[in-house]
């Protein structure tokens, strides 16, 4: 049940995302109308609107990558760290944690890229005001219209840093291809 | 340093149901074919895995009394485990792997290091404290698992098939060393040997304990 919450923004249209997030914490949402009257804060079309539907819609690459490497870590090297006197909180920090921190990493990367290029759900959720909510792919949509010189070069900037994603992410997958 | 157990356990068509008495320096072999429950003995004595019945006791203290909902979780019992594999931490050195032990026990960083130093010329990896495991053989791997159970200087040394991962000749050779190192070893052990290894004078407990398979046999000396 957990899992299928998290992971529905991996299948879910960014945009629904957006208009899902409007309902709950919007002004006049289910938990947004409650912040409204208690503490007069107001989500929508904020810089911290932004940051939640990033989060929302890339937070699913994180969890499955790390769940995936808590799945095909080998359980037996508990064990022998409970039979050397590692607590569970010791283990965790000295032999789960390392074992898994490559799919961590490589989760944590898949993440932020997917967030970079996040597009639906911010303009839903978050609108488009420079310097506060617009990030680089609304940035690109409205060049594009008035100044699409500009338009190319940010595409281009985000192309360099989706090409340096992979190239870092590239010995991974390999690796694992081909043990 | 004796152990003293009965050690109950239901796991599906598993029933287990053994006493093991083992005194101070003496050597418990168990024995019997796949799936008789010798590892699941020596997890359960370990630890790992909570008995559904019996208690389990060493030099007096008791690590497990199903009857009286005692339970010492694994991390709290002095001992050490060498399994099947050699299960190296792969991100640790084979020094730090050697020394995990005294690290989670809060042993200083300057005596961590001699004791490495020491622990691995006595298994002969002396120069190897640097590498990582997977740069071992699987004889070198089997000797450092060795080296890190035993380093915490443990109540009760259990060794579950330590060589059925090696090859026939590496298996001789760190037999041998096996035997020089128990020798001086003067916590109980329990070992479950892949082959029977009959030039060690051992008590051995066949593990036909399933019951209604055959009766519960008394443990025999050889």
């Amino acid at each position: 049940m957990l899992r299928a919450l998290v992971t529905v923004p991996l299948v879910l249209p960014p945009v629904v995302g957006g208009v899902a997030l409007f309902l709950v914490l919007g002004r006049n949402g289910i938990v947004g109308s409650w912040l409204d009257d208690a503490f007069g804060i107001t989500i929508p079309f904020t810089t911290t609107a932004v940051v939640i539907a990033e989060t929302f819609v890339a937070m699913p690459f994180l969890v499955v990558s790390v769940e995936g490497a808590l799945r095909a870590a080998d359980a037996r090297f508990e064990d022998v760290a409970a039979t050397l006197g590692a607590d569970r909180w010791t283990t965790f920090r000295r032999v789960t944690l390392p074992l898994v921190a490559p799919g961590v990493a490589a989760g944590a990367v898949l993440c932020w890229a997917r967030a970079l290029g996040e597009f639906g759900a911010t303009i839903t959720f978050a609108g488009n005001f420079p310097g506060t909510t617009q990030t680089m792919p609304l940035a690109v949509y409205l060049a594009l219209q008035s100044e699409p010189e500009a338009a190319i070069v940010l595409s281009l900037v985000l192309l360099a840093v989706s090409l340096a994603t992979l190239l870092l992410l590239r010995e991974r997958w390999l690796g694992r291809a081909a043990p | 340093m004796s152990l003293s157990a009965r050690v109950v356990v239901q796991r599906g068509s598993l029933a287990l149901d053994v006493p093991v008495e083992v005194a101070d320096g003496e050597v418990l072999a168990v024995l019997g074919p796949n799936g008789a429950g010798k590892s699941t003995l020596l997890r359960a004595l370990a630890g790992l895995l909570t008995p559904d019945d019996g208690r389990v006791a060493v030099d007096g203290t008791t690590w497990d009394d199903v009857p009286a909902g005692t339970h010492l979780p694994a991390h709290r019992r002095p001992l050490g485990v060498v399994f099947q594999d050699a299960l190296l931490f792969p991100h640790l050195s084979v020094g730090e792997n050697v020394t995990f032990g005294l690290r989670t026990r809060g042993v200083r960083k300057a005596e961590r290091r001699t004791a490495a130093a020491a622990w691995l010329d006595r298994v002969g990896l002396d120069g190897l404290g640097d590498r990582r495991p997977a740069q071992l053989s699987g004889g070198q791997a089997q000797r450092a698992a060795l080296a890190r159970a035993l380093v915490g200087d443990p109540a009760l040394l259990l060794l579950d098939e330590p060589l059925s991962a090696l090859d026939a000749r590496t298996r001789l050779v760190v037999r041998a060393e096996l035997r020089r190192h128990l020798a001086a070893f003067r916590g109980a052990r329990c070992w479950s040997p892949t082959t029977p290894w009959t030039r060690w004078r051992w008590r051995i407990v066949s593990s036909s304990w399933r019951r209604g398979a055959s009766s519960r046999p008394a443990p025999r000396t050889r």
